[in-house]
Parts: structure tokens; sequence; C-alpha cells
């Protein structure tokens, strides 16, 4: 199933219609502790002026260029943070349950969840829908046994554009509703 | 009226100086801290002469520091160097991208301008074992946002071409 129709459902659900408080998600600042483990790391910041910097001058005929600088103009900041490790077991649930309990505010809902029987990774898509009808954000959490992922997109985001913007600025590439990864992952 | 001529030559003097100055100012810091001096590079005018004449990627402007024998940079380290390269970190100069890899013992860390321009000023600082290298180099946005995807490409890109320079 493609992740962009299950968000695009999942986002017509009138359960997430309800009126939240908005809340902005801060990937922790401990995570730092995994970078010293990691055989890769990778942190990448975009706040919203770089970002409005970006709708304004990217320019060219390329669709794809001009579909991220139409999505860019619309979001506050971009935030990745993302660990390849050389062992299994270097990071800890904890490490992912530190965002993704941040996650449990009634303004968040989880979209997408995939869980690798075969593999063990773990992908998990959730949006934020402030109340006005529009999508507020996005958090995506890719866990796989050598490899965590955090995406954090801060502003106005509609569900397609998720996979628009994946392969772009560190974001794994989602498609089929698994990270670029993943092979043979069933649907939770 | 000449003195308000006078003072807005001086203001745009200013910005123009600080403007120029971010990658001496990190070059700078980085002489200090480790104790060394940047490693002169022949024909990096050549080099510079690549950057403007093909012009790659929307690339212009380029400038390169290359420092040798970092023996102060301890291979796991990492967090000492982001302390490092936090504190030398300008309000002019925001940091997009920071990349460590212990596979190739690497760690690179992208900086854009602060400016509101067409073409922004991107810095690379990469460190290896026992070098480092500072690049300044104008880009368009579209290569910046190439670059952000892949910055060890970036400090790839523009360190063979001061290799090649050589």
């Amino acid at each position: 199933m493609r992740i962009a129709s299950l968000l695009i459902a999942a986002g017509m659900l009138p359960c997430f219609m309800q009126d939240v408080t908005a809340q902005e998600i801060k990937l922790p600042a401990n995570l730092d502790k995994l970078a010293a483990k990691a055989e890769e790391s990778v942190d990448v910041t975009l706040d919203g002026s770089m970002l409005k910097m970006a709708a304004r001058f990217l320019s060219g005929d390329d669709p794809d260029i001009a579909k991220v600088r139409r999505i860019v103009a619309k979001l506050e900041g971009v935030y990745v943070r993302s660990y390849q490790f050389a062992e299994e077991g270097e990071y800890s649930r904890a490490d992912v349950e530190s965002v993704r309990s941040q996650l449990q505010a009634p303004a968040w809902g989880r979209i997408v969840g995939v869980r690798s029987r075969r593999e063990g990774g773990d992908v998990d898509v959730f949006l934020k829908l402030p109340g006005n009808g529009t999508l507020g954000g996005a958090v995506v959490i890719v866990a796989e046994p050598r490899q965590l992922t955090f995406v954090n997109v801060v502003g106005t985001i509609d569900p397609d554009d998720i996979t628009s913007l994946s392969g772009q600025f560190h974001i794994p590439r989602l498609r089929n509703g698994s990270s670029h990864h993943d092979r043979d992952k069933e649907d939770q | 009226m000449t003195s308000r001529f006078l003072a807005v030559f001086l203001v745009a003097s200013g910005a123009v100086l600080v403007a120029e100055s971010e990658f001496d100012h990190v070059v700078k810091e980085i002489e200090v801290h480790y104790h060394t001096k940047r490693t002169h590079i022949p024909f990096l005018g050549l080099a510079n002469l690549v950057v403007k004449v093909a012009r790659p990627a929307g690339t212009s402007e380029f400038k390169l520091a290359i420092f040798e024998d970092l023996k102060a940079i301890d291979e796991g380290d990492e967090q000492d160097l982001d302390r490092f390269m936090r504190g030398i970190s300008s309000s002019r100069l925001r940091p997009l991208v920071r990349e460590h890899s212990r596979r190739d013992g690497e760690s690179v860390y992208i900086y854009a301008d602060n400016d509101d321009m067409r073409a922004t000023r991107m810095l690379i600082a990469t460190f290896q074992r026992d070098q480092a290298t500072v690049v300044e180099v104008k880009v368009d946005m579209n290569a910046l946002i190439k670059w952000i995807g892949s910055p060890e490409e970036a400090s790839r890109f523009f360190n063979s071409h001061h290799d090649d320079g050589r």
C-alpha cells in the first residue's frame, strides 16, 4: 500500500479533526550520545528563514525542484537526526521513546506504522493536526536494527509532500510504506 | 547630507567586511585551537579559476585552507569537535549539516551565510584524522540544497579541485 494513500486516508479521519493544542516536537539533546556510538551520524537543521530563502531562490524547470520549492515555502523547519551503527543493539527502545512519547499529545496521530518481522525494522509516520483542518507538521521515525532516523518537519505539509520530500535533506526515502532499506515488510 | 552618505557608506563597508571575514574567522580559530598554520597551497589560484570558469553546480568564488598534522584531533572525539565548531559559529554562519563518519574518520560541517540573497556563501569544514580543510564557496540555492543532501560528496568535490590544482 502506498504511504501517500495511507496518509491521505488517515488525514481524512474525523478523529483527528478534534480541537487540539499545538505542540512542537523537540529532538532531545541526549540523542547526541548516540552520535558517540554511531559509525555514521548526520544532523540536519534547516530553520524557517533558510527554507523560505530556498523557496524564493530555488530555480529551474526540473519538476522535482519545483515541487520541493512549493513544499518548503510552507515549512518552518526540517530537522533530521540519523545514526548508523556498526552493530545491532547500540540504541535502546528508550531512545526511540524519548521522541515517540512527545507524540502522544492529542494534536498528533500516528498515521503509518510498519513493522518488519524479518528485519526487525519499524517505520512510523506521525502527523500533526492543530485543529484548523490543515496538517501542521510531520514526524517520521525509522528504527532499524543498525540505523535510527528521526525526521521532524514543522509547518504546513500535505501527506503527499512527505513522500516528495523523502530523499531530500537526508530524509530517508519512503516508498511502499517503508524506508528504502526495507524489504518484505508487514503493515500493522 | 554628507554625513548621512558617509554613514550609509560605512555601514555598507562594514557589512562587506563582515561577510568576507567568516572564512578568515574560522581559519584563524582552527589555527589558534590546534596550534597550527594553514598550509601554503601552490596553484590555488588555478583551482579558483577552475571553479570560476567551469562553475560546477552553480558555484563561484572559491576559498580553501588546508591544515595538516592536526595531532590534537583524537579519533572518536567528535563531541569535542562539535563543541569547538559550535564555539566558532557566528550569528552570520548558520549551521546546516553536521556529519560524522567513524568508518572514514571524517567529520563534515556545512554552514551557510545568513544573507537573504540568491547566492549564498557555503562554508564546508572537513576534519580527517590529522588534517582539516575549510572551503568557502558561493553557491546558488539549487547547489546548496544538493550539497545539504550529500555533505561528504561536497567535501570530496571541493577538495578534489584542490588536488587537481596541486
